[in-house]
């Protein structure tokens, strides 16, 4: 096997770069068309621009969507909900995926319909204003979390088939139990899925604009998401402008997925599947 | 039920979660859905209506189109997506110095935001610039080059194809953490027995991933029933009308002022997704052993 | 295992008290979702010796792509006068109107709002007396010509809104260098409009594009042909049911002259894969001749083909009948000022302020625009704009159908112009369309005149 993988890696190798490029090609765009002046990004091509406009550009961007808020707002709303969710969708996860009486059977199934319920915002927005929780950031945190709840419960439980429950048993008769047991011992081994988690949840927060825009649009709360919109006119808008907003926008999430990558590949190779 | 379980999974880990949940999102989102039923403009309701708001959106012309356009681009892009996650899961499984890079260019688009995405695509797919048309010609292919988006018969194909360069990605990504899963010794075991790559692929690939796919196929075909951002932004429904799906209609009954009919469908779609997952679920699940 | 328990339940129930507490304490400053400095609602009332180094406070909320370079110019000035004006910014569209909703649901009102005007406007967010401050008093409606902009900004005789940005002119705007290179002239009457179409396709160049991947853009034949001196006058029957788009000849024409714009091959090759920008750019590259727009897009073209601005000009579209070739002209968004909110005296202050010919020439003299406010001065327009407004200025600029008259939005027009462009409805089926959608708006509203 690891010879016949020399031989063809090369091919392999090409095939994989070869995928790149074609995968990049419109990332690349956006990139581009962010460096160039309005007239240039009006037309969105891939050639490089004609009026380098870098710096005027991110300067705008950067004065007029008042970036260090926007960051400073999306990052504790961002942090705070992705902690929150990591925390309850394991804890409900564990519970939901290894116990099995009949209410719990009945909540898979209702998480399940959680996962595909969609907010209606008008009412939401209404009823947390009766509690005082629009206007600042809890109401966005209580409602992200509580929207992701059913899909990152039903992602962490889909990963608990994969440890076996021997494992638990085994704890348990050194005397481990309830959350101690759940901390000490099954949540190290959930790093890779942890990583996911916290990958899906910090994109949707981070890119969010349809709850934000109701909760967080005061000049002082505002995110990212929305810093978008400013530069989208009534009939046409400055692309080089909205380019460059996106480009500042994505990249904590990019890096962030860097970063994290490893604890996804790195596996589990110390991991729970020993028999 | 052992007094073990008891005491290793107690309720009180579920709770905090479960009350969120219910509280801050699942009672305001269900009780919206009364709004289906009455006569509101956003402010007011003027009456009830029962029915009325949801026989006004069959009576649509473009009610059939609607559908046929949202079950096509769903079932086009989940077999796409998960396919292509598999396979380029498995490509950057290897143990191949691109891998790391393949990963990472791999996800970006994921990590996009719908509206760079539809905007840039638009671009690419325009039929005298566009990038896709010009290298068809540089290529030789000039017969091939489209109306991409304005073609009534290739735009909804068109917009699958901008959906699958977006999450494919995402799809390999848990797929490769699934991946990640499998020990080695199985697979070293398996060609000790004399598996060839094939056959290692068949018995022991697929079946320890039954739950990652589970997890795919469901969340793919929720976001594919589900697709706004990028058919607006790229089609707005368009050309007139033939890249109508029903999220669009929704967005579209809210526009114009029909909250309640825009809530009906917001209804509607609701439980056609709730009983296109019930329908998978039983037959994911029956052939492996459960969630 | 009861002690472990204890120590959770103690944890997460100081975490509910914290989350509870930091709730509650950050919203006494943030009554009402804008982000105040909490000790606002106690300056403004009190009385100081002279009223100007008092700061007057206000919020006013609208659609973000209102606030350019007018906007401003007026804030740096108004700052001097001792105004701290707070802009929330909305997206565009629907989801902007969807916001103001809801906050007009939770009572969490602005100072100001900034939206669209015309009847329908006006009524759609509930009692405009409710809501409204009746600003008939203040000095500035001596300059408001109410036969003209009545129906725009006042409700039952009270002016409500408050002009803000220019009114538009709607034209048909056209390169004047290629109608040179194919030797035509400006047409006065429909039959030489067709015959100047005639002679561009000939020189190989797009006599009107049709930008129709933003359909809006499709509807301005018809925007012409209502723009007639009865179009309030019809605008009314309608509302009280006494018409139906049907029977509207004037509508039919602008339907019928887009058809016959598209059949005979006059518009563009494949109308759907182009939009507004692309519009802008065969313009004023003279790759298309005419452009049926509004002079706001005067704007986008000095900021990215500035040197191609004079080579635009503008002319009043003829239409079949013979009926003089008309303009349409639209009036602006508005100001509005929000009854019994905290700082309701300064929100009436300002709008005297801006509203004031002094504070408009900054206004106009830093954006274009035609300003409804007779009096201004300085005011920076493009050819094109200057020839459409000496159009007005002639007499024949008239507030088309959706003017400001009609009470309820009718069909999609644009869609339905899309219809039209892309072959899937003749014009009989699009005033058809227009009739169904009116009633059904109308009873919504539970309407007395559509039983």
């Amino acid at each position: 096997m690891r010879k016949m993988l020399k031989n063809n890696r090369l091919g392999w190798e090409i095939l994989a770069l070869a995928i790149c490029l074609v995968v990049f090609l419109p990332t690349f765009m956006v990139i581009v068309n962010s460096f160039k002046d309005v007239a240039g990004a009006a037309d969105m091509s891939i050639s490089l621009p004609k009026a380098w406009n870098i710096v005027d550009n991110y300067k705008t961007v950067y004065r007029e969507a008042n970036i260090p808020r926007a960051y400073w707002n999306t990052s504790v709303v961002t942090v705070l909900s992705v902690i929150g969710v990591v925390l309850f969708c394991s804890t409900s996860a564990y519970v939901i995926q290894r116990r099995d009486d009949r209410f719990i059977r009945v909540l898979r199934y209702v998480l399940l319909a959680g996962m595909i319920l969609p907010l209606t915002i008008i009412p939401t927005f209404i009823l947390f204003h009766k509690v005082h929780l629009t206007g600042n950031y809890w109401g966005v945190i209580l409602l992200y979390i509580a929207s992701s709840y059913p899909f990152i419960t039903y992602v962490y439980s889909g990963f608990f088939d994969g440890i076996s429950k021997e494992i638990d048993e085994a704890a348990a008769m050194d005397g481990a139990k309830g959350a101690g047991l759940f901390l000490r011992v099954i949540f190290p081994l959930l790093m890779p899925i942890n990583a996911t988690a916290v990958i899906i949840s910090f994109m949707s927060f981070w890119n969010d604009f349809g709850t934000a825009i109701y909760f967080l649009s005061s000049p002082k709360l505002q995110t990212l998401g929305l810093t978008i919109y400013f530069f989208f006119g009534v009939h046409s808008s400055d692309w080089n402008y909205v380019f460059a907003d996106l480009v500042l926008i994505s990249l904590p999430v990019i890096l962030l997925y860097v970063l994290l990558q490893r604890y996804i590949v790195s596996g589990l190779t110390s991991g729970a599947v020993k028999s | 039920m052992s007094k073990l379980t008891r005491q290793n999974y107690p309720y009180y880990l579920l709770l905090p979660g479960l009350l969120v949940f219910l509280c801050f999102f699942a009672y305001p989102s269900v009780s919206g859905f009364y709004y289906a039923f009455v006569n509101w403009d956003g402010l007011q309701i003027r009456g009830f209506t029962g029915w009325e708001n949801f026989r006004n959106l069959i009576d649509r012309d473009d009610f059939g189109l609607v559908f046929y356009n949202t079950f096509l681009f769903t079932f086009v892009t989940t077999f796409c997506k998960i396919v292509l996650g598999l396979l380029l899961a498995v490509l950057a499984n290897m143990t191949l110095k691109s891998a790391r890079l393949l990963r990472s260019v791999l996800f970006m688009p994921v990590m996009l935001s719908y509206v760079a995405v539809g905007l840039v695509f638009s671009a690419i797919y325009d039929p005298d610039n566009g990038l896709l048309n010009q290298l068809l010609a540089w290529a030789g292919l000039g017969g091939w080059t489209q109306s991409w988006l304005t073609n009534e018969h290739l735009v909804m194909y068109s917009i699958s194809a901008v959906e699958i360069w977006k999450t494919a990605g995402f799809c390999m990504m848990l797929f490769l953490a699934g991946l990640q899963t499998i020990p080695n010794e199985w697979y070293e075991a398996a060609k000790i027995d004399g598996a060839g790559a094939m056959g290692r692929f068949r018995y022991i690939t697929l079946p320890a991933l039954r739950p990652v796919l589970q997890i795919n196929v469901i969340l793919t075909l929720i976001s594919g029933l589900k697709v706004f951002d990028l058919v607006y932004t790229m089609t707005g429904g368009g050309p007139a009308g033939a890249s109508e799906i029903i999220s669009t209609v929704i967005y579209d009954s809210f526009a114009k002022g029909y909250y309640g009919e825009g809530t009906a469908a917001n209804l509607l779609l609701f439980v056609i997704i709730l009983i296109v997952i019930a329908l998978t679920h039983k037959l994911i699940t029956k052939r492996g052993e459960g969630v | 295992m009861n002690r472990k328990l204890l120590k959770i339940v103690t944890f997460v129930t100081m975490i509910c008290l914290i989350l509870a507490l930091a709730a509650c304490g950050s919203n006494k400053g943030n009554n009402g979702g804008n982000a105040q400095p909490s000790n606002s609602s106690e300056s403004a009332e009190t009385p100081a010796p002279s009223a100007s180094q008092e700061p007057m406070k206000l919020t006013i909320i609208g659609h973000g792509s209102n606030f350019t370079t007018g906007w401003e110019a007026v804030l740096a000035d108004a700052k001097t006068k001792g105004f701290e004006i707070q802009v929330e910014k909305l997206p565009e569209g629907s989801q902007g109107d969807d916001i103001v909703k809801t906050r007009l649901a939770t009572k969490e009102l602005p100072d100001i709002l900034l939206n669209y005007s015309g009847q329908a406007n006006i009524m759609g967010n509930g009692n405009p007396d409710e809501l409204y401050v009746d600003l008939s008093n203040q000095a500035w409606v001596q300059n408001l010509n109410l036969d003209t902009w009545g129906s725009s900004f006042a409700y039952q005789g009270k002016v409500v809104g408050a002009p803000f940005q220019g009114s538009q002119v709607m034209a048909m705007f056209y390169n004047k260098k290629v109608f040179e290179s194919a030797g035509v002239n400006v047409p006065t009457t429909y039959e030489e409009f067709l015959a100047t179409c005639d002679a561009i396709a000939k020189a190989g160049k797009t006599p009107v594009f049709l930008p129709g991947k933003d359909p809006w853009t499709l509807q301005f034949s018809t925007l012409f042909s209502t723009a007639q001196k009865d179009s309030t006058e019809i605008a009314g029957k309608l509302n009280q049911n006494q018409m139906k788009f049907a029977e509207y000849q004037d509508f039919k024409a602008g339907l019928d002259v887009l058809k016959e714009i598209v059949d005979k091959g006059y518009g563009s090759k494949d109308p759907f894969a182009h939009g507004y920008d692309d519009a802008e750019k065969a313009l004023a590259n003279g790759d298309a001749a005419m452009f049926m727009m509004g002079a706001w897009f005067m704007t986008d073209i000095v900021k990215k083909y500035p040197d191609k601005v004079n080579d635009i000009g503008a002319f009043a579209m003829p239409i079949p009948g013979g009926k003089t070739p008309t303009v349409a002209v639209s009036p602006s968004v508005a100001l509005y000022a929000m009854k019994g909110t905290k700082n309701q005296t300064s929100a009436e202050k300002f709008i005297e302020y801006f509203e004031s010919i002094d504070t408009q020439n900054i206004f106009f003299g830093a954006e274009g625009g035609i300003p409804e406010i007779t009096g201004v001065s300085k005011l920076t327009l493009t050819p094109a704009e200057m020839e459409a407004k000496a159009i007005v200025d002639a007499g024949n600029g008239f507030v088309n159908y959706q003017g400001s008259g009609l009470n309820y939005a009718g069909g999609d027009f644009p869609s339905l112009s899309a219809d039209i462009v892309g072959g899937k409805k003749t014009p009989q089926q699009v005033l058809e369309a227009m009739d169904k959608e009116f009633v059904k708006q109308a009873k919504i509203k539970n309407d007395p005149n559509f039983k």
